[in-house]
């Protein structure tokens, strides 16, 4: 099923562990040479970079082509439309066999190819029901769901994998079955796939390439947003009316219970996440369940109708520090610095490039271009530069 | 067949030692799990909610809360943090220093953040520099820079290089050429600068793990201003200039083996003739075209260029 070999898929995985410990010094570079020589594999691969500008040039040519051939007959019908794009996303997956047969590996190419063939494909077959009207959409993200599982399935994309997440759990918002139902539902997929995707990480040896953590991550996070009703209002400043109240109902049409249930699922989804990464040492469910825990702190006192203060931020901060140098001392105190294995020192280089682009991404976070507006003094003070790392006295005056 | 079962295979046939053998496996299993980056990352997500709820706290609270507690509780953070920092830093050395504890790189980044908060709360309440007030920005940049190399902090770096654009930016309005050229020039000046100042202090062996900072903080806002002055059609020197830029950030990037400098030129470079070739152009399809072919020429191009320099990053 899958276009390239599990032996294939196992040698690159292993690849990249032996360039990633020569590089943290755990082997010399002649080892890491050699074994490297030994896992060598025929696919031709590319670095996340070139990669991406792969990425990004494919698809402007293939909506530019498909553009194009639709420019060629303007009074176009809906089935002649529907027509073109389900050719087109049928050329693209040929297309993007094609080039994995000529050992393209996550090379931007076929991936995007792959994904265009998917959307493609998707909008072709909604065009036929959109005389149907309401249908329309529905069948497009089912279809789309089923295409991003495809690639999944056969190119071993992780990301159509998610995505085809994403487009199921959206059905349940075109259907006209209140608020909380929607959000029940579009809950219960991301639910049904976190179950599938557990049992079977349980039931045997995890294949190399799968992204199997990745996809369970995944629809944890996917299951806490459906089901963080307050969080829009929070992040976003989403209208207060769609959201709902205890103490003042604004939406009568999510029940009482169903907002406990909710509030209780956002402090109940991040603890056994925590446990359950915690226990397996999973780092991808323990990241996620760690970003569950911090929504749920900036979203609780919305959910509770307290009121919120200026000075919440700072709370939060003060809990954050110091939670992370109470947790470094504690592993530190224990025997070689771990305790049950976990420790606070860095043990592969890895961290330490991924640290050093956060501290160049901070740079791009700056609240410069407000400040850049004013042309006149200050009369008032509008600190605000510091959120992401900007000096405040930069901030809007 | 799974990593441990490769690592055995390579243990019993001498490809790897008994001790690396059981350093390595020990990671494979998960029997030794860093949370090194966890950590860091709840710090640096607590500083900034720290700093963000102090700057609104002072906003919102400052008529309550006075002027004096305002500031002495600002200063006593300052100075809290400046001391923890300076009480535990290690000695000053023109290589790259460790930090000597998780939070230290942190607890100057706070001090920092809240130096601005202060210095902004100071002029606004206060007016001491009245209309030359944006060398509150000067001066901050400058003791950021300091800190920085002090401490080896390459967040306060960039928090430097991010303060120095903005008093760039805004000591173009300060002297008044209020038009979207002037800061476009500005943006080059500063863009100028900080590439010099990092060549610079990379050669002259100071700090040289700071020099892709500087790379790519000067290198996106030299084609950004380069490209949106071709887009303005305000000169026509921005069109080879841009071009010229993004050649260069290509080159580089592929001498140096750095791709992402490669990706910049590419992507900069492709905006800056697409404006050129769009104005020129007639009708939809015509653009159209333009972008199929165009698209497949890069894209051809970058296969060609991958295949010759591999997966090296």
């Amino acid at each position: 099923m899958r276009v390239y070999s599990a032996l294939e898929e196992e040698n690159i995985r292993d690849g990249n562990l032996v360039r990633e410990w020569t590089v943290s010094g755990l082997l010399d570079s002649m080892q890491g040479n050699i074994l490297r020589t030994e896992l060598q594999t025929d696919l031709r691969q590319t670095n996340v970079f070139l990669r991406g500008v792969l990425w990004i040039f494919t698809t402007l040519i293939v909506i530019t082509g498909v553009g194009l051939l639709a420019t060629m007959d303007l009074l176009m019908s809906h089935t002649q439309g529907a027509i073109l794009f389900i050719v087109s996303g049928v050329v693209c997956w040929v297309l993007a066999e094609f080039a994995c047969r000529n050992r393209l590996y996550r090379y931007g190419v076929e991936e995007s190819l792959a994904v265009c063939a998917a959307v493609l494909f998707a909008i072709g077959v909604s065009e036929i029901f959109r005389r149907n009207g309401e249908w329309a959409t529905i069948v497009g993200l089912a279809v789309g769901s089923i295409g991003g599982l495809a690639i999944y399935r056969r190119f071993g994309f992780i990301y159509a994998a998610v995505g085809s997440l994403a487009a199921c759990a959206a059905i349940p918002f075109q259907l006209d079955i209140g608020i909380a139902g929607k959000r029940i539902a579009a809950a219960l997929v991301f639910a049904a796939a976190l179950a599938l995707v557990r049992f079977q990480r349980q039931e045997s040896e995890e294949p190399a390439g799968s992204g199997l953590p990745a996809i369970e991550a995944t629809a944890w996070l996917g299951t806490y947003l459906m089901l963080n009703i307050q969080l829009g209002a929070t992040l976003f400043a989403v209208p207060a009316w769609l959201f709902y109240s205890p103490y003042r109902s604004s939406n009568p049409e999510i029940a009482t219970g169903f907002y406990i249930f909710s509030w209780a699922m956002t402090w109940l989804l991040p603890a056994a996440g925590l446990w359950l990464g915690l226990a397996k040492k999973d780092r991808l469910l323990i990241d996620v369940s760690v970003a569950m825990t911090l929504l749920t702190l900036s979203t609780n006192k919305r959910y509770l109708g307290w009121e919120v203060h200026a000075w919440d931020p700072m709370m939060l901060g003060v809990v954050l520090m110091t939670a992370a140098i109470a947790i470094r001392r504690w592993l530190q105190k224990g025997p070689n610095d771990e305790r049950d294995g976990f420790t606070a020192l860095r043990l592969l280089r890895s961290d330490e490039r991924k640290l050093a682009a956060v501290s160049i991404a901070s740079s791009v976070m700056q609240p410069h271009a407000s400040t850049v507006k004013q042309t006149d003094a200050p009369h008032d003070f509008r600190e605000g530069g510091g959120s992401s790392g900007g000096g405040g006295a930069s901030g809007k005056f | 067949m799974t990593t441990l079962e490769r690592l055995e295979d390579w243990r019993k046939s001498g490809a790897i030692r008994e001790e690396e053998y059981k350093t390595i496996s020990a990671l494979v299993r998960k029997e030794r799990f860093s949370v090194f980056l966890e950590l860091n990352v709840l710090l640096y997500l607590g500083v900034l909610s720290f700093v963000a709820g102090a700057g609104w706290t002072v906003r919102i609270y400052f008529t309550n809360l006075g002027d004096a507690a305002i500031i002495s509780s600002l200063t006593f953070l300052i100075g809290a943090s400046f001391y923890y920092c300076f009480s535990r830093v290690k000695p000053y050395s023109n290589l790259q220093v460790e930090s000597p504890n998780l939070g230290f790189d942190y607890i100057l980044y706070l001090g920092c953040l809240l130096l601005a908060v202060e210095l902004g709360y100071l002029e606004t309440r206060f007016h001491l520099l009245d209309s030359q007030w944006d060398y509150y920005l000067l001066f901050s940049a400058l003791a950021f820079f300091a800190g920085a190399y002090r401490f080896d902090n390459r967040f306060v770096l960039s928090l430097a290089l991010s303060t120095l654009a903005a008093w760039f930016g805004i000591r173009t309005f300060r002297l008044e050429w209020i038009t979207v050229s002037a800061v476009r020039l500005s943006a080059i000046v500063y863009a100028g600068i900080s590439f010099g100042a990092g060549l610079w202090l990379h050669q002259a062996n100071i700090k040289k793990h700071f020099l892709e900072t500087y790379l790519h903080i000067a290198t996106n806002v030299l084609l950004a201003a380069l490209v949106s002055g071709v887009g303005q059609n305000t000169s026509s020197w921005y069109l080879p200039a841009s071009l010229a830029a993004a050649t260069l950030s290509f080159w580089g990037g592929v001498r140096y083996r750095r791709f992402a400098f490669v990706a910049y030129g590419v992507l900069y470079g492709y905006i800056v003739v697409s404006i050129e070739v769009l104005k020129a152009s007639r009708g939809f399809a015509s653009v159209l075209a333009y972008f199929f072919l165009s698209g497949a020429i890069v894209v051809l191009g970058m296969i060609l260029l991958a295949r010759r320099i591999g997966r090296e990053s």
